[in-house]
């Protein structure tokens, strides 16, 4: 299989009145062609940090410090307006966090995914009108609705026509950040399970960013664990759930009720995510480690393979394996 | 209201430069106004020099058209226009409150009937209206400061109203309404400490509304004949003919310098307490 | 759409009918003479046969009801009473003055709305930046002046000291002009009363467009087009342009009755022959039924815009345009 997209040392800070805040670094990871990756971590730990990096999408106050993201062996980082015109969507695209505000209230549904489709392919207006409605088909909504307004569409359906929108040009690589933000549980399950069903259809790669680790463990082949800014682990989805090494994995995952072994407790993580601002040289996890030791003070701990396609940042492992 | 919150605002409004600057223009015109007897240098209703005086050593911005002095007149006019001001953004905050916080509390038909009623009051064009009730009222101070805040209560009420709303979802009011606290508890233990922010703010945007409202109808020959304010000074250097002449740079230019900048002070403070009371448009900046 | 509409028209309908009312009200209620509030104060030289004649006119002998029924009608039937100061039908004056407002407000409004929405964005966009800061500066300062001083201001420096336009009017007395150079010197007397009315109701637009294009521009939307590949300025006057003038809509009809009412005065400055300067006038007199004229013709006015960018409304927002959703 060959690597769709792959993110090298990838750093994005902010600017803000109390300093700078890290708010991603020294992040690396890849995806293949057809596989889906699930993005974890809880709120605020970067992960739209690291979609929007990807995407070319972060402003000022924010800026990519360093790194590299290469798609298709293309540095998205280095590309012109121009080249990133070329990319967008036939490339990569992006299921939007929460697709309630990503539909633009004064246009139909329709104009917004032909304006892609023009924008992007060679076509004119009524193939593109009879593909938004194949599209919009796809993703189960009546054709004909493409001349309806967002606010005529419930939350649900909403969020299917950002899929069909993000499919419009039929990219290699969509990112889904967190689109299931706001639905009910029923319908995320629905949402999550048409996205499953269309990535292999048309085997596409899929970053799914969520918090929901059970959902995540459930659909992904592999995962990455992303802490504080920084990626803790990464490896395959039956690996992180039998040998998660990295204590804050281990930590996430007692976390979660399992329905399978119900006997089994539930422990919260305690102690707050650290403050990005100004941060020093560290483990961002020792402050609420329950093994750490002085080097988890002083030092940032390398993101490195321990075996085959498992990758972690931790002290403890070295320690042990030596 | 606890202490620890209005140190807080201070803290946060003494660190915004636009509020500070307003805050210190508003106390300066303050104390204009408490000592403009001692500060000035005649009676301002007394004719102390020939009239059409050019400035000089002795009438720093010459005379007006019957021999009064210009400078002295201005800055017994702060009090009028400070005074009105003040006065009338307090009695429509008021009003503003008091039909915000039942449409709000209330809810339902008392709601819109209310909303319904502000909604017809800003379409009304305020100013003729002010015109014609200060022209058949007659004018005077207290007419003045009457027809004003008949008329400004609406757009504070709506603000109050939304806040009002904001407020009654939040966890600690609705645990007293469903212990069956009185209302009238509510009100004043839980509703008005939310309520009295907003209005502050509201309340010092309404006095700059009303000081140029009063300036408009003393230009309009509609002011209180017996206070001069600067609106009134300027209609009569509009009524002499002074804008013609040499004279506007010290019978025009100064009043209205003035209004501006007291109103200027008003709006600083205003928008900056609006700022500090509305983190959300804080971290905007 | 149409509940919308029917919505606002009686509210609009409420309005008139309360101004209507509180005119017929007013010289009834007021302590004195009615005949002086219904005359004006010319009444003190007028024989007893004529105060007779006006007294029946007004029906002030009938009950209040029928009183009532009579003024409606005569509004309705475009008869607004007698000016007894300028001896002629108020309608006549109304009719002479109306199209000079129409053409300053008119004007003003859609000159103050362009340059409101035009700064308004350049600040959103350079949100945080000197520009921005500069620009709020500038516009808080002019919101600030009163605005007949203003008008002074401007007269004095451009017209009295620099000699460059007229001094009042709306276009010089007595000179027969024709074509061309008739509308130059109009022109030339408009300049200096639009530019004090653009500049007094410029800044409730300018705040408005700002803060609404702040909003907009942080909506997923807008980084969904651009994630889409949508060219910036695509994105900023399709995507965002469109979103930002919402707001700036229900401004526009709410700043109608404040430019009218800002013309009022700044027409006084410039003795512009408007409606607003025909207040004054009445004011000046005492022509009471003259004030009560002009009042609720400038209220009609800002109801009729009022109603009018109601209808255009819908247009700009799907939302209130249909409703099957």
């Amino acid at each position: 299989m060959s690597t769709v997209l792959s993110v090298e040392n990838l750093s994005t800070f902010f600017k803000t009145d109390k300093g700078i805040a890290k708010a991603v670094e020294n992040v690396s990871f890849s995806v293949d062609e057809g596989e889906m990756l699930g993005l974890i971590g809880e709120s605020g730990c970067g992960k739209t940090t690291v979609a929007q990096s990807i995407l070319r999408l972060i402003e000022y106050p924010g800026k990519v410090v360093a790194g590299s993201v290469y798609l298709n062996g293309k540095n998205l980082l280095k590309a012109t307006d121009s080249d990133l015109t070329g990319l967008r969507w036939r490339e990569i695209s992006v299921i939007p966090q929460s697709a309630m505000n990503a539909l633009n209230p004064v246009y139909t549904v329709g104009d917004q995914i032909i304006e892609a489709i023009l924008l992007h392919d060679n076509v004119n207006k009524k193939e593109a009108v009879e593909r938004t409605k194949k599209l919009l088909e796809l993703v189960g909504i009546d054709g004909e609705r493409w001349k309806s307004y967002p606010h005529e569409f419930s939350g649900g359906m909403k969020q299917r026509v950002a899929i069909a929108m993000a499919l419009a040009c039929n990219p290699k690589l969509v990112i889904s950040d967190e689109s299931t933000t706001g639905l009910d549980v029923l319908t995320q399950a629905q949402v999550i399970s048409l996205i499953k069903n269309l990535q292999k259809k048309m085997n596409l790669s899929v970053i799914l960013i969520s918090h929901d680790l059970p959902m995540v463990t459930s659909i992904c082949d592999r995962i990455a664990i992303m802490y504080a800014g920084n990626l803790v682990e990464w490896a395959s989805t039956e690996e992180i759930l039998k040998n998660a090494e990295h204590p804050y994995s281990k930590a996430l995952l007692n976390a979660t009720p399992d329905l399978s072994n119900p006997e089994r407790e539930v422990t919260s993580i305690p102690g707050s995510v650290p403050n990005l601002v100004n941060i020093p040289t560290c483990c961002r996890f020792h402050t609420r480690c329950p093994y750490a030791f002085d080097r988890c003070r002083q030092e940032t701990p390398e993101f490195k393979e321990i075996k085959p396609g498992h990758y972690v940042a931790c002290f403890l492992e070295e320690e042990q394996n030596g | 209201m606890d202490k620890q919150k209005w140190k807080h605002y201070w803290r946060v409004l003494s660190s915004n430069n636009l509020g500070l600057f307003g805050v210190a223009l508003l106390v300066i015109f303050l104390c204009i106004a408490l000592f403009a007897p001692f500060i000035a240098p005649f009676d301002p209703t007394e004719r102390v020099g020939s009239p059409f005086m050019k400035p000089n050593g002795v009438f720093l911005l010459g005379t007006n058209d019957i021999g009064q002095d210009i400078f002295s007149e201005l800055l017994y006019g702060t009090r009028v226009s400070l005074l009105i001001g003040v006065i009338a953004a307090l009695i429509s905050i008021i009003l503003g409150c008091l039909i915000g916080v039942i449409a709000g509390y209330f809810g339902g038909k008392v709601d819109s009937f209310l909303m319904r009623l502000v909604d017809l009051v800003l379409v009304i064009p305020f100013l003729p209206l002010m015109i014609l009730l200060a022209a058949f009222i007659g004018p005077s101070f207290w007419n003045i400061v009457l027809v004003i805040s008949l008329i400004s209560w609406a757009s504070p009420a709506r603000v109050i109203r939304s806040q009002v709303l904001t407020l009654k979802t939040k966890g600690y009011v609705e645990a007293a309404r469903s212990i069956g606290t009185g209302i009238g508890v509510i009100l004043t233990r839980h509703i008005l400490p939310g309520v009295i922010p907003i209005a502050l703010s509201q309340f010092v945007l309404a006095a700059s509304h009303s000081i140029l409202i009063e300036a408009s109808l003393s230009f309009l020959g509609l002011g209180d004949p017996f206070t001069k304010s600067w609106g009134t000074i300027l209609y009569y250097a509009q009524a002499r003919g002074a804008f013609l002449t040499d004279a506007w740079i010290w019978w025009v230019l100064p009043p209205g310098l003035l209004l501006t900048t007291l109103v200027i002070g008003f709006a600083f403070t205003g928008y900056s307490l609006e700022e500090i009371l509305n983190p959300r448009l804080r971290k905007e900046r | 759409m149409w509940k919308f509409v029917t919505g606002k028209l009686l509210q609009y309908v409420i309005v008139i009918m309360l101004m209507l009312t509180l005119n017929f009200l007013l010289p009834r209620l007021m302590p004195g003479n009615p005949l002086v509030f219904l005359a004006g104060e010319d009444v003190g030289f007028m024989t007893s046969k004529e105060k007779e004649a006006i007294l029946e006119k007004h029906g002030l002998n009938d009950s209040i009801v029928q009183q009532y029924g009579t003024y409606l009608k005569n509004i309705f039937t475009g008869d607004f009473g007698f000016s007894y100061q300028q001896k002629r039908p108020i309608i006549e004056l109304l009719k002479e003055r109306l199209p000079w407002t129409m053409l300053l407000t008119g004007l003003g409004l859609v000159l103050s709305t362009i340059i409101g929405v035009l700064f308004g964005t350049i600040s959103a966009w350079r949100r945080g930046t000197k520009t921005d800061a500069n620009l709020l500066t500038m516009f808080m300062f002019l919101s600030a002046m009163p605005s007949f001083w203003v008008g002074m201001i401007l007269v004095s420096v451009f017209s009295a000291q620099l000699g460059w336009l007229p001094v009042f009017g709306a276009e010089s007395a007595w000179s027969n002009l024709k074509g061309m150079d008739r509308f130059i010197d109009i022109v030339k007397h408009l300049i200096l009363p639009l530019t004090t009315l653009v500049l007094i109701s410029v800044t409730s637009t300018f705040m408005i467009m700002r803060y609404s294009m702040l909003n907009v521009l942080g909506e997923d939307y807008i980084m969904m087009a651009k994630a889409k590949g949508v060219k910036e300025k695509v994105i900023k006057y399709k995507h965002a342009m469109r979103n930002a003038l919402l707001p700036v809509a229900t401004v526009f009809m709410l700043s109608l009755g404040f430019t009218l009412g800002g013309a009022t005065v700044i027409e006084t400055v410039f003795a512009y022959p408007g409606v607003g300067r025909l207040m004054f006038e009445s004011v000046l007199s005492r022509d009471y039924p003259l004030i009560q004229a002009t009042f609720l013709i400038i209220t009609f006015s800002v109801v009729i815009a009022n109603f009018l960018a109601d209808l255009i409304y819908p247009i700009l927002d799907p939302k209130v345009g249909k409703h099957n959703g």
